[in-house]
């Protein structure tokens, strides 16, 4: 891969893809607008999930429909799933139903914030990639959980900003940063927590190569226009990254050359009274 | 004729004869393709949904797409 195809694309075991931005499919006011939502946020990779059949409710068949004419690269995930038994037999159903090897590894090790369990998650995503997924895992920011995972063959890896639906950005930047500069081979999508447009830039300043939104999008009052908004941050904050952030400094330094002004001020360190 | 015996489906009960193929069981239900299935929390291929033969108090789970974040 050369160095400008990996600036321009996001790669997900392989498949390059234009957007950086992964969309939910849930919490939209209602189908039109989720489908209104999706497209305007201009990604080509769609999560979704499985639950039991309501035969009374149509079966879902709805939804489904609605989600396979949008043409996208479906990302199913194992939400709500407790242990690893759990996780690798959604997974298993995941990839007989919507014919993908990806998912999204969801284990749920806390029910307080959702934190993901490291230990059950390490577990399953050796089972799953063992088993031929390609495994996408949600993840705390822990660097050393993340060397697990990569460890085992993750391209991926999917670290919490915050916990879901929290919408408190990159809570802690430092353990972000430490994970994309410990592994800048690695895929590095923010997987939740993620509130507003500049949360997304400011993750994709920092290296991240992409953002997996759903709450923020669709608890908006216009969520298709939201999907826009962080469709330019995502772009905007990963050029930024490619053109190179100034230094900061702690004084002040002038913009406008000063010597040879009309008005020259000498700096004047005396005191005066 | 062998007694009925219950299963449940989704969590409901639901009275079934013995060696009732699977396809029928699911029918009776009002399952609607394309769903995946778990018999007793562990995932059944469609390709052995065939071959399974129910036996009582079985839970049988019909999965199907959900909108998920």
């Amino acid at each position: 891969m050369t160095h400008e195809h990996k600036e321009n694309t996001l790669t997900i075991y392989g498949t390059q893809l234009s957007s950086r931005l992964l969309i939910g499919s849930a919490l939209y006011p209602s189908p039109k607008i989720m489908q209104q939502s999706i497209q305007a946020s201009g990604a080509q990779v769609v999560t979704l999930s499985l639950s039991r059949q309501n035969p009374q409710a149509n079966g879902g068949e709805t939804f489904w429909q609605l989600i396979q004419s949008l043409g996208l690269h479906l990302l199913p995930n194992t939400a709500g799933c407790h242990s690893v038994n759990e996780a690798v037999n959604m997974a298993k159903m995941s990839r007989e139903l919507f014919q993908t090897d990806w998912i999204k590894l969801e284990l749920v090790g806390d029910d307080y914030n959702l934190q993901p369990d490291p230990i059950d998650l390490v577990k399953a995503t050796e089972i799953l990639l063992n088993d031929g997924f390609k495994v996408l895992p949600y993840c705390t920011d822990d660097l050393v959980i993340a060397r697990h995972l990569v460890e085992l063959g993750c391209e991926v890896i999917m670290p919490w900003g915050s916990p879901i639906g929290t919408g408190k950005g990159i809570i802690n930047p430092y353990a972000i940063q430490a994970i994309r500069d410990r592994f800048p081979e690695v895929t590095l999508i923010i997987d939740s927590g993620i509130g507003k447009p500049s949360h997304a830039t400011q993750a994709m300043e920092m290296g991240v190569d992409g953002i997996l939104l759903n709450t923020a999008i669709a608890h908006a009052n216009q969520p298709a226009l939201m999907a826009q908004a962080f469709a330019q941050s995502i772009e905007a904050g990963r050029l930024a990254h490619i053109s190179g952030l100034m230094t900061q400094r702690a004084t002040a330094s002038p913009s406008t050359p000063t010597l040879d002004q009309p008005f020259w001020h000498q700096v004047d360190y005396g005191y005066t009274a | 004729m062998t007694d009925s015996f219950e299963i449940r489906i989704n969590n409901l009960p639901c009275k079934i004869q013995p060696n009732m193929p699977l396809a029928k069981v699911l029918a009776l239900f009002g399952a609607q393709q394309p769903y995946a299935l778990l018999i007793n929390q562990q995932f059944v291929p469609s390709s052995q949904h065939d071959t399974v033969t129910l036996k009582p108090n079985d839970q049988v789970d019909v999965i199907s797409a959900i909108q998920g974040g």
